[in-house]
């Protein structure tokens, strides 16, 4: 060898070391940001449920369980999460059905529509059934009936436009595969419909169907908004916590009853990882995909069916900006932009908080979520198991758990970042790591796809891991990466369980803004902060896909 | 530079996928790979590459032993199967990336990268994309990619499998070519026996993780060691043979002639015949053996018809004959009369 590459191969080794060292650094770093915004939230409410006034001990839990009221409304949340999980499931499975297996028409109308509930806070969906339905609702004043709909109703109405959504994404792709081969079987055989609906389609959707009722189930148990819009006097366990926390400043209790909601919640979320591996099994390779036949009364029943449901959907948003342009709904309802001045509280300043929180959220939810990712996938250190456990446990806590984990861990000066208590950056943070695992998931998933012989390939020509990493792997993941900046920016837009505990008159957002106007009967103001939020993350989505459509990514999905 | 290959082993939890292989690759030598799926061939490259870690065995580079050097460091090309190239980057920037890698000095990489582009016949899609590129295409590009950086090694695995019938014939005499003009020490995995005998210096057949022989194309082929060479390369006849009270070597109820060397050597009770080694006729041809038997298959290929016969002698076997240009289809129960030299008989070991 000549001197010339002698040093050169010397200098390269020197440069892979320190490579390698650059590879535990950010495992280390990325490692201690989970821990820290991560497990010691969780831990620190597992902790203080067992403070009491008198010390550790049992304390709250005993004073908790004894009291019939806690009994009530365990009993109140899984009754009204099991009608919900009940309800949406069926309408969504109908609905992903019409879609899937018959010829109705403007099928991706029909499924844009229903996912509107994903571009606004839950209570939106509360706020605008109170608009139709409520006691003032146009349905009681322009057709002379008089029902109320707050309580529990209420709230499994809310709930499930609110998770029919999940629900449906989950069943559309259950029903999406199928396999040909089954359904030509059955009818040379002679089946009649509902015979093969029956042995064939409903076997075969099993899988989806429960983790659709999972899904829908522990979003209903843990969701706030709606249940505090809606529910008037009728208590779950979500709005207990607001209750003992905000009202009564009683942690001890919070926290006992976030531990009690922790529970469904990781039950449901393991069992639907149980469930969404057999699902993968019924896919064999030599599948044949389905062709719908052609059938006009059947395709008109489905096609009814569908259009009244995506009505419902539609509804929703409609009222909720027409409510925002009129004086006073349904009394006065002559045209009005006043609502629009947002001349109360803080005016129109939580909304761009929002804005500019959601912009962080997205830009440091995708460089986190991507290092951990290239971290499990692609570097070879030990942290790599550790990692990826704690990138997917945010699934299983519930926005409100974490949120009052939050405030347990920071605001608390024995803690050296109890400065970030009360500012923004612990609400992006907090919004990063409270969806970290789908974020995660998404990224996981492409980078698995990118084949590791460009790696391969790249090593061999003496590329480092790094440059690997900048001139390869990035440059083909970075639509997806959009993806994941989108879905944070949405949901950072959205959210309401997780900050409703970190915010303060100084660091207001959006979402709580809704909140607390329609708490204080400002409904059409409410309404138009709920316009706004909807406009702004659809403006978003228009945005990033023209950004994606320019640079020819076409399939990247964007609305999860 | 010549590669020395010492006692390697490498196993996958329990599955031993090479097993104490040792090996010289002359310097500027092609050597094929060759062995049936999931005999070791590229695990075998992969370890040579440093991509995979052997537990036992040394490699040794004109004598500096590489074991411990990691594959970014070794300064070894590889072409992969599935095209490699980075999806994102132009042919051109493709080859590039290499230089960079290496540090070559800034004013020199283009031209370089122009010159290998120039080598595999495609300075003039340098700007393409991957995708805007044929698979053959793309297997040039990363042929030029892989000797861009002056790789001390070549490591090819299955660079021509993805490829349809016609380009992969243009690329073996292209490839070959280059090899040659460069003078590269070059190892090329394939399982596809014609590939290694039209393009090698050295053939390694492997067989679950083990040598089975290795050596030039002609040694293999003339004078394969055992029964699984002999069946792999090309096809052969194995015949069950005896030998007799008089020491005279017997096919079922007929007495067979070999050469002295084979004669010597046939204690495992199995011969080898060449297909092509025999002579089809009606009446005996004077060579030294002469069987008759009754054809039971003909398999028309063109050029070629491949008779199967069933010879009087030994019932229970069956030969099969290469008819080459014959314009006359052979037909089943037909009677023939096949002649082979002494020579053309191989003593194989089991
Ligand atoms: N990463 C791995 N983990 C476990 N076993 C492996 C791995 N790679 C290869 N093997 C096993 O090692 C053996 C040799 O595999 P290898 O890929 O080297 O075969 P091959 O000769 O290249 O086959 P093919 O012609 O199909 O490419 C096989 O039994 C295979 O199953
Ligand atoms: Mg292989």
């Amino acid at each position: 060898m000549t001197d010339q590459t002698v040093s050169m191969s010397s200098r390269l080794r020197q440069f892979r070391l320190s490579d390698k060292s650059f590879a535990t650094a950010v495992s280390v770093g990325i490692l201690v940001l989970m821990v820290i915004f991560l497990v010691i939230p969780a831990v620190s409410i597992l902790l203080r449920s067992f403070v009491g006034d008198s010390g550790w001990g049992l304390e709250n839990y005993t004073e908790t369980l004894n009291s019939g009221r806690i009994r009530e409304l365990v009993g109140n949340s899984l009754t009204v999460s099991a009608i919900t999980a009940a309800l949406a499931v069926s309408l969504a499975y109908v609905y992903a059905y019409s879609i899937q297996r018959t010829n109705v028409v403007f099928k991706s109308f029909l499924r844009i529509v229903v996912m509107t509930p994903l571009f606004a806070p839950s209570l939106v969906q509360a706020q605008g059934l109170i608009f139709l339905f409520g006691r003032n609702g146009a349905f009681n004043r322009f057709f002379g009936f008089d029902f109320d709909l707050y309580g529990f109703w209420g709230i499994v109405l809310a709930n499930t436009l609110y998770t029919f959504p999940y629900a449906f994404l989950i069943l559309s792709a259950a029903l999406a595969a199928a396999d040909a081969r089954l359904y030509e079987g059955a009818v040379v055989m002679g089946a009649k419909p509902m015979r093969i609906f029956q042995a064939i389609t409903l076997p075969s959707t099993r899988y989806g169907i429960a983790a659709a009722c999972f899904v829908s189930f522990s979003l209903s148990i843990t969701d706030f908004g709606n249940a505090i819009v809606i529910g008037g006097d009728f208590n779950v366990l979500a709005t207990e916590i607001y209750n003992k926390v905000i009202g009564q400043g009683k942690f001890g209790l919070g926290a006992v009853i976030g531990v009690l909601l922790l529970a469904p919640a990781v039950i449901s979320k393991l069992l639907e990882r149980r469930i969404a591996r057999g699902q993968h099994a019924l896919i064999t390779d030599g599948s044949k995909p389905l062709v719908i036949g052609i059938n006009r009364s059947r395709d008109l029943a489905y096609g009814i069916y569908a259009y009244v449901v995506a009505g419902m959907f539609l509804a929703v948003p409609l009222i909720v900006l027409l409510a925002s342009f009129v004086r006073l709904w349904p009394y006065n309802l002559s045209f009005t932009l006043k609502h629009y001045s947002f001349d109360v509280q803080n005016g129109a300043q939580p909304l761009w908080n929002s804005i500019v929180v959601a912009l962080a959220t997205a830009l440091f939810g995708v460089v986190l979520v991507t290092i951990a990712a290239i971290v499990v996938q692609k570097f070879r250190t030990p942290l790599r198991g550790p990692i990826s456990f704690l990138a997917i446990l945010p699934t299983s806590i519930p926005g409100m758990v974490l949120g009052l984990g939050y405030v347990l861990a920071f605001n608390n000066p024995a803690n050296p970042l109890n400065m970030l208590y009360g500012t923004f950056p612990l609400i992006v943070l907090l919004y990063i790591y409270y969806n970290h695992a789908q974020g995660f998931l998404i990224t996981t998933t492409s980078l698995k796809q990118i084949s590791s012989t460009f790696d391969e390939a790249s090593t061999m020509l003496g590329g480092s891991q790094l440059r690997t990493l900048f001139k390869v792997t990035l440059p083909i993941l970075w639509p997806t990466l959009v993806g994941v900046a989108v879905f944070f920016f949405m949901r950072a837009m959205v959210s309401l369980s997780a900050v409703i505990f970190l915010i303060t008159p100084q660091t207001q957002v959006a979402a709580v803004s809704v909140l607390q106007l329609s708490d204080r009967g400002a409904n059409n103001q409410a309404a138009a902060f709920s316009v706004c939020i909807m406009l702004i993350v659809l403006a978003m989505l228009l945005l990033a896909r023209s950004v994606l459509w320019l640079a020819g990514a076409k399939n990247i999905t964007l609305i999860r | 530079m010549a590669l020395q290959i010492e006692n390697l082993s490498k196993s996958f939890g329990s599955v031993k996928a090479l097993c104490d292989l040792t090996l010289t690759i002359p310097e500027a030598s092609f050597t094929c790979f060759l062995g049936p799926s999931g005999c070791g061939k590229t695990t075998f490259l992969r370890v040579i590459a440093g991509l995979e870690t052997a537990e036992e065995g040394t490699i040794r580079l004109a004598g500096k032993d590489m074991s411990k050097t990691p594959p970014s460091d070794r300064n070894f090309g590889m072409v992969f199967q599935s095209y490699s190239l980075f999806p994102n980057m132009t042919a051109l920037e493709n080859v590039l990336f290499g230089l960079e890698c290496r540090h070559w000095p800034k004013g020199d990489r283009k031209k370089r990268a122009l010159e290998m582009l120039d080598i595999v016949q495609l300075a003039d899609q340098a700007e393409k994309l991957p995708a805007q590129m044929s698979g053959g295409q793309q297997q040039r590009v990363a042929v030029a990619r892989a000797l861009a950086p002056r790789p001390s090694v070549l490591l090819l695995d299955e660079p021509l499998s993805a490829l349809d019938a016609n380009v992969r014939s243009e690329l073996r005499t292209e490839f070959r070519n280059i090899q040659k003009e460069l003078a590269i020490t070059t190892i090329m995995v394939t399982h596809d026996q014609s590939e290694a005998l039209e393009m090698s210096d050295q053939i390694v057949v492997l067989n679950c993780g083990r040598i089975e022989q290795s050596g030039s194309p002609v040694e293999i082929y003339a004078h394969p060691r055992n029964r699984f060479v002999a069946g792999f390369i090309g096809s052969f006849n194995v015949l069950e043979v005896s030998r007799d009270g008089s020491g005279e070597i017997r096919f079922g109820s007929q007495q067979l002639t070999a050469n002295a060397q084979a004669d010597a050597a046939i204690d495992s009770g199995v011969v080898g015949l060449r297909p092509e080694a025999i002579k089809v006729s009606s009446e005996p041809l004077g060579l030294e053996n002469a069987l008759f038997g009754t054809v039971t298959k003909v398999r028309y290929l063109g050029n070629l018809q491949i008779l199967s016969v069933q010879p009087e002698c030994a019932p229970d076997q069956v030969l099969d004959v290469e008819l080459h240009g014959a314009s006359v289809l052979s037909r089943p129960s037909e009677r023939v009369c096949l002649n082979f030299a002494s020579t053309a008989l191989h003593e194989l070991s089991r």
